[in-house]
């Protein structure tokens, strides 16, 4: 799978895991700029987390190791590759439906907070 | 990728000297703004790519081989180059992660009450 399938991966999951914790500070508009700021910052350190296999090979890390079975904890890397190829346009669709999702509820508090 | 890259570089540019001259201040209009220019642009730039995906293989391959085509921010010239690359990919999410972060930081000086 390309590297943009992985990323996203790592993003969207990030994205949805602080989802519900995100939408419950907005429905009873509370503070939201920490929790903001720490779930940009999981969701894309989730992202580049799962590409960490990408990277080792893109600096010469022997093959065998990149794609060993213990390479799996990187977000089920291997196994994902083992199951099908391409997937560029699938990961850039995810990181950008992630993107307006997070940007979306980012401005929605940006306007909360104007009317407060 | 690179095209689309291209495409959202120039209201990207554009945005970041608006947030430099407003003192890296910015508003839910502008924050709004940026993005759909940024889209429109991004889809001028791929629209020769547009028949392609919808299914018309004789138009995109007539406008594959139009050098008029470089009015789409030089799509023609651009393909006849072209060179896959992850950093394609990694140019365009960090535009994005700038789009978040600008947003981020106007969410906690507004918290902030400045």
């Amino acid at each position: 799978m390309h590297s943009s399938f992985h990323f996203a991966l790592g993003l969207a999951l990030g994205t949805l895991t602080f989802l519900p914790a995100i939408l419950r500070r907005l429905l009873f508009e509370q503070r939201m700029a920490f929790l903001m700021r720490k779930w940009l910052w999981v969701s894309y350190a989730l992202g580049i987390f799962a590409i960490i296999p990408n990277i080792l090979r893109r600096i010469g890390t022997p093959e065998p190791v990149c794609t060993g079975w213990q390479m799996n904890i990187f977000l089920f890397h291997p196994l994902i590759n083992n199951l099908k190829s391409g997937g560029m346009l699938i990961g850039l669709a995810v990181i950008i439906i992630c993107f307006i999702i997070q940007y979306s509820f980012l401005t929605a508090a940006i306007a909360l907070s104007n009317k407060s | 990728m690179n095209q689309i890259l291209l495409g959202v570089s120039f209201p990207f540019v554009a945005a970041l000297i608006v947030y430099a001259i407003r003192r890296g201040r910015t508003s839910v209009r502008i924050l709004i703004l940026v993005p759909v220019c940024m889209t429109i642009s991004a889809l001028w730039a791929i629209a020769p790519d547009i028949p392609r995906l919808l299914g018309f293989s004789d138009l995109y391959n007539r406008l594959a081989s139009d050098p008029r085509c470089d009015i789409f921010f030089w799509h023609y010239s651009i393909d006849l180059m072209e060179i896959n690359s992850p950093w394609y990919t990694a140019g365009f999410v960090l535009i994005l992660l700038c789009l978040l972060t600008a947003a981020w930081r106007e969410l906690y000086l507004r918290e902030k009450g400045l």
